[in-house]
């Protein structure tokens, strides 16, 4: 889940991102898109647009700097990413490129051939025939124009003969002033106006009449224009005509009307004057010479342009080039990443599950063939998380077994390293698990050697490769015995597991002790019965052999007599005695009468007893004050703290024997603790294992008996008893005995 | 918002470049005796030799002159008034001869050669600033400068002239007059 907060989060920057960087890359495309398009037009004809040129172009070359910077930047983070390892950047990148190889390859053909044939297309304009064509028009058009210009040359010769000197004013004015286009004087004025100019304006075809000086000081003008100031000569004309050559010019106008411009010199008198006439073509001459110009200027301006188009033209169709270029390759990064996103996040949710997240889960964007596969994929994670949750509780689940098996358990390697073992091993070995578990066997260092030798005998039989094997053998600690039996079994299914054998520890010291104590009850049950019977005839036999024939018989053989039935006597009591111990070990508690019972009644009528009995000897009784009551026999337990004190006297020799009792409250069940403690000299470590053994006795003149029949009476009323020993400091023993009816009790 | 520090600093460059290139705009050398506007026909433009190909080959440009009233404070030049004047020249092809248009008054001239037809466009009006008619004069300077205006050229001539420092023709800013 971590993981998924993460990846959403980290999705939900780069959307935001992504989001921003997508709109200045659309909106730089469009910037360039625009300015092209008016970059293209201002190129094929437009005067408005083309004075923005250089900027169009500078912000071409900007947006273009930009795309590519933004790129590069792309690149970049791409090739980053993809040397991380980052899921989904190797495929991306591989994407891009395929893309830009797959755009380049026809663009870069476009462009060429593009080229090639607007290279071809301009040429093609400036075909020798249409040069030829258009200077021979122009010359057509010089030489008509000639001709016209002759004929108002010769009607402007005629106009001076006309002329009257006299009736000329002789006022000059500055032509300086007047010369400059910017600068005239209205013909309201009317100052230099005469009749006979006027006359020959009217004759003539003429637009402006003037008459100059020499040096072009007006002298007289008149106009059909309206102009009061004439359209004077330049000062180059002028020159021209000072050197004694008519002016003959055609001027165009704003007013697309060409005029043609004649100044002839002329004698007046002692002075030389000058006639400017200026005539407004014949409209068709008019509107032909301004068609052919024109053309012929167009045509001159292209030509000259010829190199510089070409170079434009290929300097847009690069830009053009460029932007598809750029284009494609954003494109491309764009859809490689719509493509590429759910294989990244298939990637990521392949390394969670790899990592150990089964709840992995990727959102499903669409419904291709990527999503089928997502969703594929949710389904099998799913399934995975379901099967894991089952493994674990299948585990858990035989943890819990494991757990509470009463049998040891350890897998072992081939190496003969443990691999694992469970809770019950510990227990039963009486060790911590980090001296057995990732150990070897053979090396494994305990305190006890009968341990070490355990496991090294287990090594051993791993090492026959047997398929099943077991043996039994006794283990020791300070404090007990246990007789344990071992098996084992090799192991194929589970090679994976590096486990190839798995042993089977089991404490069968209670089985074997059950088996014996089983054996002896029996034994003692068929001995009491078979001797048991004959005795009371014996007895009875002896009694009645004194009494019929004591008398009878005389000095010293009555005494001899009665001696001997006597000696039969007592020898019959004692083996009675003795049936009758082997009875109560043989018997079952399950015969009994059982009752509530007052346990400090029953410990204080022993010790009582025992008190008449041995005065010498302290029996002291610690009780608490809580009640104490057990369900059991009377008899039985009476007779078992009889032994018990018993014993505890006798091993005190000359001291006292102390008995307590207590109360205790464990797992919500009240339990009675006796404990009887003696000053002697203590049980030999030896005896200890064996204590609880029928014919097991440290006296001289014991039975051994005693202790296995408490021993049977404390188990029957499903309690347990503990005995320790110190040596030369005396012997504890410990009686447990539950309160009221235990319902598991076979009692 | 946050600004990086690298981001402050190109913006701040760039400030610093456009006050650098505008403060230069206007600091240059007075001239030691500056031509009184009555002289401006004896100046003469020198034209660069593509331009006059240019219009020989019928392509039409545009000169502007711009005077500017200016107040020096300091080394700089800083503009009260200012006024433009551009003349377009054009060739006739089948006259051969060339024709300047004053833009302003949109009367025409024409001229035999290139040599006239520069000859003429750099006589200009009488300069006249209503600063100058209203007598404040106080350290005022009249600057004038010619320059061709590329916005005015074809297409194609831009793009490819566009890193050509003829077809920048510009004779910068010159102090004609001090009153």
């Amino acid at each position: 889940m971590a993981l998924q907060y993460r990846l959403e989060g980290y999705k939900e920057i780069m959307k935001f991102d992504f989001l921003n960087k997508k709109l200045l890359v659309g909106f730089l495309f469009l910037l360039t898109a625009f300015s092209l398009a008016l970059s293209i037009t201002a190129l094929m004809e437009s005067s408005k647009i083309s004075q923005y040129y250089d900027s169009l172009f500078v912000t071409n070359f900007t947006c273009a700097t930009i795309l590519i910077g933004l790129i590069l930047k792309e690149v970049r983070a791409l090739l980053k990413k993809a040397n991380e390892g980052v899921p989904g950047s190797r495929i991306t990148l591989k994407i891009v490129l395929t893309f830009v190889v797959l755009s380049i390859l026809p663009l870069t053909t476009i462009f060429a051939f593009s080229i090639f044939f607007i290279n071809k297309s301009i040429e093609s304009w400036f075909q020798v025939e249409i040069s030829n064509s258009l200077e021979n028009s122009a010359a057509l058009s010089r030489e008509s124009l000639d001709l016209n210009m002759k004929k108002l040359l010769r009607d402007t010769r005629a106009m001076v003969s006309e002329l009257r000197p006299d009736s000329i004013g002789q006022e000059r004015i500055d032509l300086q002033y007047l010369r400059d286009p910017n600068n005239f004087i209205s013909s309201e004025k009317n100052v230099l106006r005469t009749e006979n100019l006027q006359m020959l304006l009217k004759k003539s075809d003429a637009e402006e009449i003037a008459i100059l000086d020499e040096k072009g000081a007006l002298i007289a003008s008149i106009s059909k224009l309206g102009n009061l100031i004439p359209r004077l000569p330049t000062e180059s004309l002028l020159l021209q005509l000072n050197n004694n050559q008519d002016l003959i010019a055609l001027e165009p106008t704003n007013s697309e009307q060409i005029f043609a411009r004649i100044a002839i010199k002329f004698e007046n008198g002692q002075n030389k004057n000058i006639l400017h006439v200026l005539y407004r073509l014949p409209s068709l001459i008019n509107y032909l010479a301004l068609t052919v110009e024109e053309g012929i200027a167009k045509y001159n301006e292209l030509a000259y342009l010829r190199t510089k188009l070409r170079v434009s033209f290929t300097l847009i169709l690069a830009l053009v080039l460029l932007y598809s270029v750029i284009g494609s390759i954003w494109a491309a990064i764009f859809l490689s990443r719509i493509l590429t996103r759910p294989i990244a996040d298939l990637t990521q949710g392949t390394k969670a599950i790899a990592s150990g997240d089964y709840k992995t889960e990727i959102s499903q964007r669409s419904k291709d063939d990527l999503g089928l596969l997502i969703n594929s994929f949710n389904e099998m994670t799913k399934q995975i998380d379901a099967s894991t949750k089952k493994i674990k509780s299948q585990r858990d689940y035989l943890n819990v077994l494991m757990k509470q098996l009463s049998s040891g358990l350890i897998s072992i390697s081939e190496s003969g390293e443990c691999l694992s073992a469970n809770s019950a091993i510990f227990t039963i070995l009486g060790v911590e698990g980090n001296h057995i578990v990732n150990k070897h066997i053979n090396k494994i260092s305990i305190r006890e050697k009968s341990i070490e030798e355990l496991f090294k005998k287990i090594h051993k039989f791993t090492n026959d490769g047997k398929k099943q094997w077991q043996f039994t053998m006794p283990i020791t600690n300070g404090d007990w015995k246990k007789e344990i039996l071992c098996r084992g079994i090799k192991l194929k299914a589970f090679e994976e597991l590096q486990a190839s054998h798995l042993v089977n520890v089991e404490d069968i010291t209670i089985i074997l002790q059950a088996q014996k104590e089983a054996a002896w009850s029996e034994v003692a049950r068929r001995l009491a019965h078979e001797i048991k019977n004959p005795l009371t005839p014996i007895k009875l036999s002896a009694e009645r052999m004194t009494m019929k024939y004591g008398n009878l018989l005389v000095q010293p053989d009555q005494k001899n007599f009665s001696k001997l039935t006597k000696t039969i006597i007592q020898q019959v009591d004692i083996i009675k005695d003795m049936v009758d111990e082997f009875s109560g070990y043989a018997g079952n508690a399950a015969d009994q009468k059982k009752q509530k019972l007052n346990l400090d009644y029953i410990i204080e009528n022993a010790i009582e007893l025992f008190s008449e009995m041995h005065n010498t000897k302290q029996i002291r009784y610690f009780s608490s004050h809580a009640k104490k009551f057990v369900y059991g026999c009377n008899t039985s337990l009476s007779r078992m703290f009889n032994n018990l004190i018993t014993n505890a006297l006798e091993a005190s020799d000359q001291t006292n024997v102390d008995v307590f009792a207590k109360t205790i409250i464990s797992n919500k069940t009240k339990q009675h603790i006796v404990i009887i403690k003696d000053y002697g000299y203590g049980i030999p470590i030896k005896m200890m294992y064996k204590i609880f053994d029928p014919y097991v006795t440290t006296k001289d003149h014991g039975r051994g008996l005693g202790l296995p029949i408490v021993k049977k009476i404390v188990e029957d009323h499903n309690g347990s008893i503990k005995l320790k020993s110190d040596r030369l400091k005396g012997t504890r023993v410990f009686v447990v005995l539950p309160e009221g009816i235990d319902k598991r009790a076979k009692v | 918002m946050s600004i990086s520090a690298s981001k402050l600093i190109i913006m701040l460059s760039i400030f610093l470049v456009c006050l650098i290139l505008e403060a230069n705009e206007y600091h240059f050398k007075e001239q030691a005796s500056p031509d009184e506007i009555t002289e401006l026909s004896h100046v003469r433009l020198k034209i660069p030799p593509n331009l006059m190909e240019a219009i020989e080959h019928n392509v039409t440009l545009t000169f502007c002159a711009t005077t500017k009233l200016a107040k020096k404070i300091g080394p700089f030049f800083f503009p009260v008034n200012s006024k433009i004047e551009c003349s377009t020249i054009n060739r006739y092809a089948i006259g051969k001869n060339f024709i300047v248009r004053r833009e302003s008054s949109n009367k025409s001239v024409t001229h035999s050669s290139l040599e006239a037809v520069f000859d003429s466009i750099v006589k200009l009006d009488k300069i006249d600033f209503n600063e100058i008619s209203e007598g404040k004069l106080d350290d005022l300077y009249i600057l004038l400068q010619w320059k061709l205006d590329r916005k005015k050229l074809p297409a194609p001539l831009l793009l490819t002239t566009f890193f050509s420092k003829e077809w920048h023709y510009n004779t910068g800013w010159k102090v004609i007059k001090k009153l």
